[in-house]
């Protein structure tokens, strides 16, 4: 148990305190290709900082839902840090590391959002839940099958173990092949550009932001964190089963200390690539993004079929 | 190099051929249809690289040679050439299947090939790397031949046709010896084929339905000729 207690500690310290950097990161990033010199790398610090210290406001119509949904989906975002191991692999567990329960932790945070979008009444609300609704129904399947190949082809179910497996074996170049699907999964979940523009509070193209337009104060910093730490687990999953150099398996100072070093520069090298990747590209229309996880859907089940059947 | 390494960098490459095929059925702008087929070619040739690096047959070497130069720059060229042409850049409509059903259809076309071909797979004698090029190379035909029934203009038909030939080369590259003669036939017949096209694209403005209007004047012709 102590060996879990460390590992509890670690990952919250780093998500707690690493994730806002990676949207400043790739804002900056995006601003030098753009030829600007953009905000300050501690921007979104800053932000949340100031966002805590404001008092929320809420409409006149809104019901309990409005309150609760950022705790909620915070809660559940802490909760999902202890699947995900950053730097440091403990000893297995069955509760936490499961695949399946991280998707539904996953999937409530939205869910909850969403319906505070719905509960102010506002007709931008609305929009935005609808339309991150039906995103995320189509990009599901995609999703569990994504992460099917990923269970199929390291035969276990559990985080912890899959990238231990992926550490200790160096020969899984066909899983290279999923590194797209789950960029796409990375795009979608975190709401980057070919599928919607974090940026922008534009009516004809916000998604993510349109839920969360009624939100304010404390509410509002909660939730901006909360998907910053999403985001920085996604990257933490990607970079660890695809390089998983330097994570450390021993409860070492020294090695743990030179395992958050590492993680650090491939998750900033990570972010950095989508950065890049997202000034390439221009917004998709709503109605082709199915196109885009249809093409994911294909080449996961390309790589189950092989690595199951042959 | 390890050869299980060399038969993993195969499999990646490919499945990169089939997902370029995949992507070109629903890709809409002209350009990079072209682009990404002398990308696949590209592919293609390296793949028979690799195999020329293991079995060390001249044969192959010619082949991969015979590729690059052909189906990665003169082919392209030329189609760049019709497509500016034509003065269109986008291919926008479709006949039967939209975008993401066609790319399903595909997928159902790739399973449905798989699971036929795992019963005979013994009487093949094939590992899994030929396994999955005979697979892969049929479903290239078969997608090619989607993106020529789903497509409406010319020139990406052109594109998917070209796609078939290539899963064609890959089928043949791993279930036995393909004679250069036959490869460099393929390859005359791919040119001309491009040729015609080029052609009749000048003419029908680059649609096929346009065509009928352009052979009209033809038909009237030939009625007034068989009625004197």
């Amino acid at each position: 148990m102590n060996n879990f207690l460390l590992f509890a500690v670690v990952n919250l310290t780093l998500v707690l305190f690493l994730s806002p950097l990676y949207i400043s990161v790739i804002k900056k990033v995006k601003a030098i290709i753009q030829g600007r010199r953009g905000p300050s790398i501690i921007q979104s610090y800053r932000n949340i900082f100031k966002l805590l210290k404001k008092e929320s406001l809420y409409s006149h119509n809104s019901s309990f839902i409005m309150r609760v949904a950022p705790y909620i989906d915070f809660t559940g975002s802490l909760l999902l840090s202890l699947f995900v191991p950053l730097v440091f692999i403990p000893n297995n567990s069955n509760v936490f590391g499961n695949i399946i329960l991280f998707l539904y932790i996953l999937m409530l945070g939205k869910f909850v959002i969403a319906l505070s979008g719905l509960d102010a009444g506002s007709t931008f609300g609305g929009m935005g839940s609808s339309r991150e609704m039906s995103l995320s129904a189509i990009i599901e399947p995609t999703i569990i099958v994504v992460f099917a190949a990923v269970v199929f082809s390291f035969d276990s179910i559990n985080f912890f173990e899959i990238i231990k497996s992926s550490l200790l074996s160096q020969n899984h170049i066909f899983l290279w092949l999923l590194l797209i699907p789950f960029i796409i999964i990375f795009i979608t979940e975190s709401s980057r550009i070919p599928v919607d523009n974090p940026e922008t509070h534009l009516e004809l193209t916000m998604i993510h932001e349109a839920m969360i337009l009624e939100q304010s104060g404390k509410n509002l910093a909660l939730i901006e964190w909360s998907s910053a730490i999403k985001q920085l687990l996604l990257i933490g999953i990607i970079v660890n089963i695809f390089i998983p150099i330097g994570i450390s398996t021993s409860m070492n100072i020294l090695a743990l200390s030179i395992a958050v070093i590492i993680f650090f520069v491939k998750s900033l090298l990570f972010a950095i690539g989508i950065g890049i990747f997202e000034s390439n590209i221009a917004k998709l229309r709503f109605f082709r993004i199915p196109n885009l996880f249809a093409i994911s859907y294909f080449l996961s089940f390309i790589t189950i079929l092989i690595e199951v059947l042959l | 190099m390890n050869s299980l390494l060399l038969a993993d960098l195969q499999k990646i490459l490919i499945v990169g051929m089939i997902l370029l095929t995949v992507i070109s059925v629903s890709r809409r702008n002209l350009i990079s249809l072209i682009n990404m087929y002398s990308f696949q070619s590209f592919i293609l040739s390296l793949v028979i690289l690799l195999i020329f690096f293991e079995d060390k047959k001249i044969i192959l070497l010619y082949i991969a040679l015979l590729t690059i130069i052909s189906k990665c720059s003169f082919i392209p060229i030329l189609l760049k050439r019709t497509q500016k042409s034509m003065k269109i850049h986008v291919d926008l409509e479709y006949n039967l299947f939209g975008p993401t059903t066609s790319i399903f259809i595909s997928l159902l076309i790739f399973g449905m090939l798989f699971f036929l071909f795992l019963g005979i797979k013994e009487q093949l004698g094939a590992n899994s790397l030929n396994y999955i090029s005979i697979i892969f190379g049929m479903s290239m035909l078969f997608i090619g031949m989607l993106i020529i029934i789903a497509r409406k203009k010319i020139i990406t038909k052109i594109i998917g046709y070209l796609m078939m030939e290539n899963g064609v080369v890959l089928l043949s590259i791993f279930i036995g010896d393909l004679p250069l003669l036959i490869e460099i036939l393929i390859l005359i017949d791919l040119l001309v084929l491009l040729a015609i096209t080029s052609v009749l694209g000048f003419g029908m403005n680059s649609s096929v339905e346009n065509f009928h209007v352009k052979l009209n004047p033809f038909r009237k012709w030939f009625k007034r000729v068989s009625e004197e």
